[in-house]
């Protein structure tokens, strides 16, 4: 996952690589544009005003790395718990092109369903192993987690997502 | 779960919309610019690229520093120099900017800390509150507004148009009459503000598709007032946008250009006021009798040719006495700004009036 180490990455540079994926797993944890937004706009204010040492070819890391701790302080809160738990909008929704298998579209818009149904811990890894390609030791790494814990959380969040697919669980 | 693994592409196809764009990037620039208006140490040992170039567009954005630099490849200096306070040209513009800024006085006096480094020029901002002015005082421009360039025979292009998070930029439309938010000033001065023009009834994302009745934005919110600015006529508009009053510039969008017994001079009622004018790629014209003889010029002479727009790298920048600007983008002899615009003297005499 992470980049050869090299020279240092300008700030657009850093913007046009991974501003867009900040912003998409903001917006698969929170189900909120708007909100996904703000803490996209955070991190990197983050990053422009703390100055922080990045490691060239890690900098994706810190980026997602203080834009899931915002995403969690911000689903702590109550705004999030009273809108977003009672919000009956879906937050994804695929767009049908001509010649589209419609029932694949269906299973794959059933699948970001359950994936926004998941707790944030499940939803964490979930995202990171399988949207953002990270191994089970760059989430320990990005997470602060031993490798035990990542690996069985991701297990377990495996089997919750069959589980809500097969309608057993909603919310 | 083997979907899962297809992670990736169908986040794709489902969000595929949802990009970072050039205006979150933008805010988060001017953000970081307002939290940095004190100097911060340069440290070189841990310096990054990215770090000296992205402070020294933040410092610009928050500071308005397109004049009254001195230039950057001076040594390290710490001395009382007078800036203005200045609306921002584009990001790309400041990085190709930075060598040709020069001194200018004008509104008011600041201290100022000058870094800069071997491999690029930091620009760090000490800024006090201002100890005198010049001219006018601080008080009567609008946070961010606009100056021109001087002391170059060739002002590089920029444009003051705001852009939009989707494919249409940031507007209003009061009954088809289409206003477009400009990114000077950042806050409009509310002795600025004229009469009421009705307050939003429709927000959408779509405003193409939300009919010609009505005031509807894209920008600002439902219920928020829309006001006209002072003795401008039907050139601006001007409303809340994120908490700060925005100013819009007529213009034309979706086939909507003049409405009714509209004419050029009723989208740019800007005699009596111009005080400045820049053409990108000609130059720049401070004296303001001559801007509003160009300007009659311009005014009486165009002939109407569409309601579109142009595609193009010119513009034609005016400054106004009260510090708002209008845009007019420019391809060889035509304009365009509420429709498309015809004017080969206009050119011509602009070329002689510079020379």
């Amino acid at each position: 996952m992470s980049e050869s180490p090299g020279v240092a990455l300008s700030f657009d540079e850093l913007y046009s690589r991974y501003a867009t994926d900040v912003l998409r797993v903001c917006y698969y944890y929170l189900g909120d544009r708007s909100k996904a937004e703000d803490i996209t706009q955070d991190v990197f204010v983050q990053l422009l005003t703390t100055q922080p040492e990045l490691s060239p070819g890690h900098e994706k890391n810190w980026l997602l790395k203080v834009a899931l701790n915002r995403c969690r302080d911000h689903w702590r809160s109550s705004w999030a718990k009273r809108v977003l738990l009672s919000s009956d909008s879906p937050a994804f929704e695929a767009i049908p092109a001509p010649g589209d298998d419609m029932a694949l579209l269906a299973e794959q818009e059933a699948l970001l369903s359950a994936i926004n149904k998941l707790a944030p811990d499940f939803k964490e890894i979930i995202l990171l192993f399988y949207y953002q390609n990270y191994s089970i030791n760059e989430i320990c790494t990005l997470l602060n987690l031993a490798e035990g814990t990542v690996s069985s959380r991701l297990s377990r969040a495996r089997k919750k997502l069959e589980s809500i697919l097969k309608g057993a669980e909603g919310l | 779960m083997k979907q899962l693994e297809q992670l990736p592409e169908i986040t794709e196809r489902a969000l595929g919309g949802l990009t970072a764009d050039q205006a979150l990037k933008q805010r988060i620039l001017q953000q970081a610019a307002a939290g940095q208006s004190n100097v911060i140490p340069f440290r070189r040992k841990n310096h990054a690229p990215w770090i000296s170039s992205a402070i020294a567009a933040a410092a610009v954005l928050t500071l308005g520093l397109t004049l009254g630099i001195p230039a950057l490849t001076r040594p390290p200096v710490q001395e009382p120099v007078t800036m203005a306070r200045s609306a921002v040209p584009s990001v790309a513009s400041v990085y190709l900017e930075e060598a040709d800024y020069e001194e200018e006085s004008v509104i008011y006096t600041a201290e100022k800390t000058l870094v800069s480094s071997p491999e690029d020029t930091i620009l760090m901002i000490t800024r006090k509150a201002g100890s005198g002015t010049k001219g006018r005082e601080r008080a009567d421009l609008g946070s961010g507004a606009f100056t021109l360039q001087t002391g170059t025979s060739s002002p590089s292009y920029r444009s003051i148009w705001a852009e939009g998070s989707s494919g249409t930029f940031p507007l209003i439309s009061i009954d088809g009459r289409c206003y477009r938010m400009l990114n000077t000033p950042d806050q409009v001065e509310n002795s600025l503000l004229g009469k009421s023009l009705g307050t939003v009834d429709t927000y959408t994302s779509e405003p193409a598709l939300a009919g010609n009745k009505g005031v509807i934005s894209n920008a600002v919110a439902s219920g928020e007032t829309v006001y006209s600015v002072k003795g401008m006529g039907g050139t601006f508009a001007a409303s809340s946008v994120n908490g700060a009053t925005r100013l819009f510039q007529r213009v034309s969008f979706n086939g909507n250009a003049l409405r009714g017994n509209d004419t050029l001079a009723d989208t740019l009622s800007l005699s009596g006021h111009i005080s400045g004018m820049e053409l990108s790629g000609v130059g720049t014209i401070t004296d303001s009798g001559t801007c509003e003889q160009l300007f009659s010029l311009l005014i009486n002479n165009a002939e109407y040719e569409s309601s579109g727009s142009l595609s193009a790298n010119k513009s034609l920048l005016i400054q106004l006495d009260n510090g708002l600007a209008v845009q007019l983008t420019v391809k060889g002899e035509r304009f365009a700004a509420c429709g498309v615009w015809s004017c080969p003297d206009f050119i011509e005499q602009f070329k002689q009036a510079v020379q």
